[in-house]
């Protein structure tokens, strides 16, 4: 292959001598293109193929990688285009368009994920979400001898996606529209599965997926300089062919009361969801606008109930219902206004309630089965949750001149929830900004907010009740204060060069709990440049420094007694003692680095465009103890680093108004360094006393090199 | 918890407001506007104060736009179809005349709003419809910020070769992060801005392009985690950008920290979870497995709801 590909760039690169005489230097201009090349990668020593191609396909070979076609008739036109032709992330589109009557579009579009192609495993995939392995190899001890004989697999999936959609034009106002997608999801991913915490080995699998989502839209759509309205009705039905995932026990072959050979969990649903939406606007005196939507939706999941456990050598308990009955029904509304009543004032007001109401029964439980390994007893009730959201937002703008506008705003979201901790919070903002646009060199744009959350009632017994600390509050939905600003400022004082700064600072603080996330914060800086001295050069320069903090407080204890409130004052319990608190201070530190060239016809009959990219992140992870700690000292974590250099560069040459010919070269780098993720080498964790039973999907660097030879030829 | 007023009579009533005010201006001079006076076509004599197409390129030569989407003279839509230039800019005998720029539509010179306006009289449906106020609207942002109709450099008419050149003039801290490990397919060009967002304006928060709910927008494209479930996770009914951030990170799936950690910020003491997983665990315990690879989740799988009786703590 190597050969060939040599042997192919080294002549498409003799042909523009030969033709260098020709005297058109760009494409017709007709909108009908087609490029074919070749292509080959390089990848440095132990690099990973698959991360560096995770969301594309970049196999050694022929291309086809763009196509387009135009072709116009009086009152009509027609296009297509396709990309990466024959590749896994190939798309293609067709539409025709008889202006004024019906445009009708087709499009067909891959999206791959590749995940890993060193992926090992020692489980058989018998059917579709069923995994077996030796009986003999399902024992701790056994297990790593069994290594060797791991399988290599492909582990990745594939998104397709296929769309069908016509617009009638009623009249010149009134649109008509029916669209139908399918969506289909092939592949595997990463998953796991356990059977307990203490002596029991968890495995990671590759989940299969088999999925299908069709969504159905059908809209009525009228509109003129005046108002528009519009009624759609949008459905979603998503089917899962593989809605549970099977698999062997890795330290055990045999069916016990306490013990399982195969665990099963499940996984996603068939769901539908309707809708049935209604919305408008209407043009009002004084440069008024009033808009309005409503919709109506109901969300279904009735899937059939999995028994408590795949272990025959358990009672069978009885399920309290044999479907999921989920069910929650969905109500939306926006209503708006925007007022100008004389040129330098404008108001913006909005109001928008957000309802889900999850009409799921409660699913009452008093005997299950963890891990498919034990039978438990109690009183567990599940919590279909479910909000109601009110938010409002009110702004005025005043623009002196057209070169300044100032805007202060307020806004309020009320959200009352079931089962949550917090019932009900309630958020006012505030906010300011200042925009200056108008001034050719100068453009300066900032915003200032400041936000105030508070919850009531907090039933922190709740939290008790699952051994939780009385004083945590959820970051989702705890008390909260937070200010943002944000600053940009762009200088042109030449129209040739420009410089832009921009800031970005944010702070959250969680007040009135000592137990969650405490605060966290983030600072973003840009600075850029750019040149463009001609029509046909451009170059750009920018570089960035975000840092982001998060503190998070903790108290390694076991629960109260019966986690009842009587043993909140005992100052014998674990749960109550302060010494044994721990926080955790995770700073994440990213800088990049972006440079461009373009140089479109600065050389006769040639396109050049460079390109490079930098991001290196660090991020922390540091443990502090209480000051007259009981606990152990820890052992601080590695940092964890990622770094990718992104190289890119692109040159085409006109050798006629129909050929062009051109080089394109891609280099990416990267490295990385995760505590986490990092590569072990082997399939167990520890070594010695497996509790993890892997399969090798880690994060390892790679250098990749791919070129690209292409002739593009227009007609 | 649940509203006071029922939605049925809410949205009866929002139904009946907006019908009853489509209804009073439909007799008005609304659906007037539906047929808008018909300027001359082009080869026509030009109406009193327009000075034709011709006359406006004698001067303006390089701001032709015969090669876009507006001069498709053919679709009875577009500029080209009807007034040329002037159907932008205005009637333009006058500043023909004069040689005034204060006698014509000049989009640089105008306003962001008064620009968008006539940008929005006829783009005025579709992903256009809720552009007067929307979030750009109000930042003195105009169409003419980000597409140029005349030399466009990238499609649809964009000012900048691609979405995410033309969105990183003001939005880099967000573009920046598609260079993150874990991100959404921008940078291979599978997905662009615009995927998620309609930035002319949306029903959705933060201009997001599906739904009503950031919730509803995720899941448009990963509906297998819609629900409802029977065992459903707090975090997730409330929003997905909770612990995931859709724009690039570092961390394993996007998540905006890294497990246990993220998951530790709010099971801070209950059974095993307010354990610190450090360094010396990860080489020598089986509680590595609570920090390595999928931490948590290695076991927790199912933390955006399970189907399984079992299934309480979205182990099954």
């Amino acid at each position: 292959m190597r050969t060939t590909f040599t042997a192919l760039v080294a002549a498409l690169l003799l042909v523009p001598a030969g033709a260098a005489a020709q005297s058109q230097d760009d494409g017709p201009g007709t909108g009908r293109q087609v490029d074919f090349g070749v292509r080959g990668t390089t990848y440095g020593s132990g690099s990973d193929q698959a991360r560096y191609q995770r969301y594309r396909d970049l196999r050694d070979g022929v291309t086809v990688d763009f196509f387009r076609y135009l072709k116009e008739g009086n009152g009509w036109e027609l296009q297509a285009q396709a990309n990466h032709l024959g590749y896994r992330d190939q798309g293609a589109s067709a539409s025709f368009n008889r202006f004024g009557t019906v445009k009708a579009v087709f499009k067909w579009d891959q999206l791959p994920l590749f995940y890993s192609g060193t992926t090992r495993t020692l489980y058989t995939q018998v059917t579709p979400g069923v995994f077996t392995m030796a009986d003999a190899v399902q024992s701790a001890s056994a297990l790593p001898g069994a290594f060797g004989n791991a399988q290599v697999f492909d582990l990745r999936q594939k998104r397709q996606t296929a769309n069908a959609a016509v617009t009638f034009n009623a009249s010149r106002h009134t649109d008509v529209k029916v669209s139908v997608t399918n969506t289909w999801r092939k592949g595997a991913q990463p998953y796991a599965g356990t059977f307990g915490i203490g002596g029991a080995i968890a495995a990671e699998l590759a989940m299969p997926l088999d999925q299908q989502t069709t969504d159905v839209t059908a809209a009525l759509e009228w509109g003129n300089t005046r108002g528009a309205a519009k009624i759609a009705y949008d459905a979603s039905f998503f089917r899962n062919d593989v809605q549970s995932l099977t698999w062997d026990n890795p330290a055990r072959s045999t069916d016990i009361l306490t013990g399982s050979s195969r665990g099963r969990l499940a996984l996603a649903p068939d769901t539908d969801m309707t809708t049935l939406s209604a919305s408008g606007s209407l043009k009002l005196p004084g440069r008024s606008r009033a808009a309005a939507f409503v919709s109506y939706g109901v969300m279904a999941q009735d899937a059939a109930l999995l028994p408590f456990s795949i272990n025959p050598a358990q009672p069978v308990i009885a399920l309290p219902r044999a479907t999921a009955q989920a069910d929650a029904h969905v109500t939306a509304m926006n209503y708006s206004l925007t007022s100008s009543p004389v040129p330098m004032v404008w108001f913006s007001a909005r109001y928008r309630q957000y309802e889900f109401d999850n009409r799921t029964p409660e699913f009452h439980i008093t005997e299950w089965v963890n891990w498919d390994s034990a039978v438990a007893t109690g009183e567990h009730t599940s919590e279909p949750f479910g909000y109601t959201r009110h938010s409002f937002d009110g702004d005025a703008v005043f623009s002196p001149t057209r070169y300044v506008g100032v805007k202060v705003g307020y806004g309020r979201e009320q959200t009352d929830r079931l089962h949550r901790v917090v019932e009900e919070t309630v958020e006012d903002i505030v906010r300011a900004s200042v925009d200056s646009t108008g001034l050719g060199w100068l453009s300066v744009r900032g915003i200032y907010e400041h936000a105030q959350r508070r919850g009531s009632p907090v039933h922190w017994q709740e939290l008790l009740a699952i051994g939780e600390q009385p004083m945590l509050r959820h970051f989702d939905i705890s008390d909260r204060d937070r200010d943002r600003m944000t600053g940009m400022v762009t200088v042109t004082p030449v129209s040739a060069l420009s410089f832009n700064l921009s800031a970005a600072i944010g702070n959250e603080e969680y007040p009135g709990t000592t137990f969650g996330l405490r605060d966290n914060d983030n600072m973003v800086y840009t600075f850029g440049v750019d040149l463009v001295p001609r029509e046909t050069l451009s170059f750009g320069v920018s570089l960035g420094y975000e840092e982001y903090n998060a503190l998070q407080a903790s108290r390694t204890a076991n629960p109260l007694p019966a986690r009842t409130e009587a043993y909140l004052a005992d100052p014998t319990q674990q749960f109550n003692d302060p010494r044994r608190d721990w926080t955790n201070d995770t700073t994440d530190i990213v800088k990049t680095f972006s440079a461009t060239a373009d140089l479109l016809k600065a050389i006769p009959k040639t396109e050049i465009r460079v390109g490079y990219d930098l991001s290196t992140g660090r991020t922390t992870y540091v443990y502090g103890l209480a000051p007259n700690t009981v606990v152990a000292a820890p052992v601080q974590l590695p940092p964890v680093m990622n770094e990718l250099h992104r190289g890119s560069a692109d040159v085409k040459y006109f050798v006629n108004r129909r050929f062009a010919v051109g080089m394109a070269y891609i280099f990416d780098k990267y490295m990385v360094e995760d505590f986490a993720l990092g590569d072990l080498g082997g399939l167990a964790l520890p070594v010695a006393n497996p509790a993890l039973l892997l399969m090798g999907y880690t994060y390892r660097p790679y250098t990749a090199h791919t070129t690209w030879a292409r002739i593009t030829y227009y007609w | 918890m649940r509203s006071k007023i029922s939605p049925s009579v809410l949205i009866l009533c929002a139904l009946a407001v907006w019908g009853t005010a489509l209804g009073l201006v439909s007799t008005g001079d609304v659906l007037a506007a539906a047929a808008p006076a018909q300027p001359p076509k082009q080869g026509q004599p030009p109406a009193a104060d327009y000075a034709g197409e011709a006359t406006c390129l004698t001067c303006h030569e390089d701001q032709a736009y015969k090669a876009t989407a507006h001069g498709r003279a053919f679709n009875a839509r577009t500029p080209a179809a009807n007034q040329g230039c002037e159907s932008c800019h205005g009637a333009g005998k006058a500043h023909a005349e004069s040689g005034d720029p204060a006698l014509i539509l000049r989009f640089s010179a105008v306003p962001a709003a008064e620009a968008s306006e006539a940008c929005t009289s006829c783009h005025n449906r579709a992903s256009h419809a809720l552009w007067d106020g929307s979030a750009h609207d109000q930042r003195n942002i105009s169409c003419v910020s980000c597409h140029n109709v005349h030399t466009p450099k990238g499609e649809p008419q964009l000012a900048a070769r691609t979405q995410q050149q033309l969105c990183s003039n003001c939005h880099r801290n967000v573009t920046n992060r598609q260079y993150r490990f874990n991100h959404m397919p921008v940078r291979e060009g599978n997905l662009t801005c615009s995927s998620c967002h309609n930035v002319h304006g949306s029903t959705n928060v933060r201009l997001l392009r599906a739904g009503t709910t950031i919730d509803e927008s995720c899941t448009s494209c990963h509906a297998e985690k819609r629900g409802p479930y029977l065992w459903e996770h707090a975090p997730v009914s409330e929003s997905c950008i909770t612990c995931h951030d859709a724009h690039g990170s570092n961390n394993d799936r996007m998540l905006v920290s890294k497990q246990p950690f993220l998951c530790q910020r709010c099971h801070v003491t209950s059974r095993h979870p307010p354990t610190i997983y450090e360094g010396y665990q990860l080489q020598n315990s089986q509680n590595a497995n609570k920090i390595y690879s999928r931490s948590c989740t290695v076991c927790h799988q199912l933390v955006h709801g399970s189907n399984a009786p079992s299934g309480k703590a979205l182990l099954r």
